[in-house]
């Protein structure tokens, strides 16, 4: 019963609360949404904690069992340990924190980030095929507007860009609203089951 | 023979020339010449230079560090046009690594032109907790923002947040972001959509175009080519002017390999079938 019926229903009548005040003008000005968002704020920050302790509880458990990578796992822990200890005690403000922070994290991101335009290439050499008149079509377009997107188009001819344009703001545009439209419809559609108790996933169901 | 070699070229192979067509135009810059786009550059660059004196724009930097050539490039020229037009800028941010390390580097641009941060600027730093903290903001910006900056100083002592008590039209001029993916502009749009917004995205418009025509977004400009242009406009040149014959040459070296791809790819086919036939 607390396990099972209590959250669903507390889901349900939270749903249709929340639904409501944001809906109905009298319970907006009633400044229903506001209290809510305090509570959103609480339950973000307790997530993270969670996060925190499942994270250790998961890579304590590979340390221990010496699985595949461990010393991954101990690595990731020795770092997360310590720039909690630092961020916790120091501040975030602290040159040695802001320091590691800007020589490290900085640009360890930026060139993981960066190795994808070797894989992009690569990739686009071995799979990207025109197999049919669809992909011809995507082909060109795709080409165009990477050529339009760097110097060398406008090199090419002054009409790259003016093509490029339209077929952003024209079919782009409206492609794209349509896949948004989609999205939110499956996802209303998703989040209502949860609403109305019929999805129980996230109760471990 | 030589296409299906070709073919079946090794990846390595395929990451030399891309490495090198990075490097070289870096090593040894050409010096492309860039035009300014109307529609995109041209118009974002005047929407900032007509906000009012004195007015306060918010400055959403959305990005990490893997965002920071393209979108930070554009930060700094943005943020010294405004600013040397006397206008108020309040940082922040919906993703939490952007409003930390651009914090040193707009640090050292208001030192460049004289602005005095608390009076001229302010970086509230990254706030937690989604968009219910962008609405408790909207309500009472002090309290959505628990009242501190990034450098933990208190809003009391920051003159320009006296001006600063809730995230709305009547406060903010404008809202500019800069964001690298979601939570992004789709924030302001929702729950802001009276303030103006304008916008820069990673990796060019793409379909973000649609948000300019249906007027949710009074400006945009995307990618690096564009970030260029509005370094160029600013006449501010920094790492985006920098790297963009590095970025024509990479996406030729792409096309060249897309098109000898799909020939080895016929010719291979070709002879396959004609092997068969025979």
């Amino acid at each position: 019963m607390l396990r099972r019926e209590v959250p669903a229903v507390l889901t349900t009548v939270m749903a249709i609360f929340v639904f409501l005040s944001a809906m109905l003008f009298p319970l907006e000005e009633m400044k229903i949404l506001a209290r809510t968002d305090s509570l959103l704020q609480f339950m973000g920050n307790m997530a993270l904690f969670l996060g925190g302790i499942n994270l250790f509880r998961l890579h304590s458990r590979n340390i221990k069992k010496k699985r595949e990578y461990w010393p991954f796992s101990l690595w990731l822990l020795a770092v997360f340990v310590f720039f909690t200890v630092l961020g916790i005690v120091k501040g975030n403000n602290d040159p040695l924190y802001k320091g590691l922070y800007d020589a490290l994290i900085v640009p360890v991101n930026a060139s993981m980030h960066s190795i994808s335009a070797f894989f992009l290439c690569s990739a686009a050499f071995k799979a990207f095929r025109i197999k049919n008149l669809d992909s011809i079509v995507l082909m060109i377009s795709a080409v165009w507007v990477m050529l339009a997107s760097v110097p060398i188009g406008e090199i090419i001819s002054p009409n790259v860009g003016i093509v490029k344009d339209w077929l952003l703001a024209v079919p782009g545009s409206a492609v794209a609203r349509a896949m948004a439209n989609g999205l939110f419809l499956a996802g209303f559609a998703a989040t209502l089951r949860i609403f109305l108790g019929l999805e129980r996933r996230h109760l471990g169901q | 023979m030589f296409w299906r070699k070709l073919l079946n070229i090794d990846s390595k192979i395929i990451y030399v020339v891309v490495g090198l067509a990075l490097l070289l135009p870096v090593i040894k810059p050409v010096g492309m010449p860039v035009s300014i786009s109307e529609e995109y550059t041209r118009r974002f660059y005047n929407y900032l230079t007509d906000i009012p004196k004195d007015a306060v724009v918010f400055f959403d930097l959305s990005f990490r560090e893997t965002g920071e050539a393209e979108l930070g490039s554009s930060v700094l020229p943005a943020f010294e046009l405004l600013q040397k037009r006397g206008v108020k800028i309040v940082c922040g941010g919906q993703w939490q690594q952007a409003p930390f390390f651009m914090q040193s580097r707009l640090e050292k641009k208001a030192e460049e032109i004289g602005s005095v941060y608390g009076v001229d600027w302010v970086n509230i730093g990254y706030k937690p907790g989604g968009t219910a903290t962008w609405r408790a903001m909207m309500e009472d910006f002090w309290k959505g923002a628990a009242g501190v900056d990034c450098n933990e100083t208190k809003f009391d002592e920051l003159p320009l947040m006296d001006r600063v008590r809730k995230l709305d039209k009547e406060t903010f001029a404008a809202i500019v972001i800069w964001q690298a993916g979601t939570p992004g502009s789709g924030t302001w749009m929702q729950y802001a959509p009276d303030i103006p917004l304008l916008a820069v995205y990673m990796g060019g418009i793409g379909g973000n175009a649609r948000y300019l025509r249906s007027g949710q977004v009074q400006a945009m400009i995307g990618g690096m080519q564009q970030a260029a242009e509005f370094e160029i406009i600013t006449d501010c040149l920094g790492d985006a002017t920098g790297l963009l014959d590095a970025q024509s040459l990479a996406v030729l070296v792409v096309i060249a390999f897309i098109v000898l791809g799909n020939i080895s790819w016929i010719m291979v086919k070709r002879q396959d079938s004609l092997e068969r036939s025979s």
